[in-house]
């Protein structure tokens, strides 16, 4: 044990090692097409989360197993948010709001369990969970409302003169929400990655003192898991509030 | 006179099943704590890339045009502007108990839940 500490001359703490992708079948060039690390878990989470709401409900059981209770938990969870917050006409977007919550979920979860990779921490897949919703909610406003969604940016209640910079303001604070959408899911990944895999290297670097940052260890991996919970529900909501702002706008 | 003594023990019991249940109640719950620090983070946030989207498309347009300052300074001012108003929806949705500020009123609701308990 101080053999480790000597060989590692003191801290040898590598936080961010962990969010490196690498190829999966060797090389070290990584193209557009390259299977790499991230691939394979989110490939993963795709089959965590088939095998739980479709193979858990394939007896469709009047008494339901737990695979199956567990599935019409989380689909009834979902549909009742997205009526609450955008309403009855929304319900028909409701497969893809379930979705994206299924995958945030299951990757989120997925990458906490020791050794493995957490794909929602690489701000190319959480910006693109971003980009997609953004596209989709502002292209379901202009199928709506055609041009009259673009109500939205145009703030009736103020004077006339002042209107066009409000537009402008507006414009730009429409454009920052997948900003903070995608950096806020995968900078709180990030976040509590590193800090596990600081004290783990706390933990492999004080020999016999090393209960102490064992046990935080322990508490922090279960304040992380109410955070992967909770981020996986904030995207989720976020992306009904947005909707809800393209099904009704001028609100 | 066979009465007295019951309503006594009786009362007696009220009391110490009262401080049972102060001693007992739950303490408040760690969600909620987080939800607000997740929350003041979610505004920095969006006031930080307010302000870069603003400054990245004032120096867009300056490289475009070639007018170095001037586009820059202004839409720097705008993005500004445009975080503070999302920041401000924000606020307005945890004041209304929206969105993610609904997260607020789950735990608001279990404690009031469990003081109602209490006081029945």
């Amino acid at each position: 044990m101080a053999g480790d500490a000597h060989e590692g001359g003191g801290f040898n703490i590598h936080p961010m090692d962990q969010f490196e992708l690498k190829p999966l079948f060797g090389g070290d060039v990584i193209h557009w097409y390259t299977p790499t690390n991230a691939t394979l878990w989110m490939l993963l989470t795709v089959i965590a989360v088939s095998l739980l709401m479709v193979a858990g409900v394939r007896g469709r059981a009047l008494i339901p197993s737990r695979a199956q209770s567990a599935a019409e938990m989380v689909y009834g969870f979902v549909r009742k948010m997205v009526e609450d917050v955008a309403g009855k006409e929304a319900l028909k977007y409701f497969p893809y709001i379930l979705t994206l919550f299924l995958f945030i979920l299951f990757a989120n979860l997925i990458g906490l369990i020791p050794a493995s990779f957490a794909s929602t921490a690489q701000f190319a897949v959480t910006g693109f969970l971003a980009i997609a919703v953004f596209v989709t909610v502002t292209a379901i406003g202009f199928y709506k409302h055609g041009a009259g969604f673009l109500k939205l940016f145009w703030v009736s209640s103020a004077p006339l003169a002042l209107r066009p910079i409000l537009a402008l303001i507006e414009v730009i604070s429409y454009f920052v929400r997948p900003v903070s959408h995608s950096i806020r899911l995968g900078g709180n990944l990030i976040a509590g990655h590193a800090v596990l895999k600081v004290f783990a290297g706390f933990a492999g670097a004080l020999g016999l003192a090393s209960v102490a940052p064992i046990l935080a260890i322990v508490a922090i991996y279960g304040l992380e898991l109410l955070v992967m919970v909770v981020q996986a529900y904030v995207f989720t909501i976020l992306t009904c509030v947005y909707l809800n702002d393209a099904l009704h706008p001028g609100h | 006179m066979a009465e007295d003594p019951i309503s006594d023990r009786l009362r007696k019991l009220e009391d110490r099943l009262k401080t049972a249940h102060t001693s007992r109640a739950e303490p408040p719950s760690r969600r909620s704590e987080y939800t607000q620090s997740s929350l003041a983070w979610r505004m920095v946030t969006e006031l930080v890339a307010g302000m870069g989207l603003g400054v990245g498309i004032g120096y867009g347009l300056d490289s475009l045009f070639g007018t170095m300052p001037l586009f820059l300074m202004l839409f720097a001012i705008l993005g500004f502007a445009a975080g503070v108003r999302t920041m401000m929806r924000t606020a307005d949705d945890v004041r209304n108990k929206r969105s993610e500020g609904a997260l607020l009123r789950d735990a608001d609701a279990t404690a009031t839940r469990s003081s109602d308990r209490d006081r029945e």
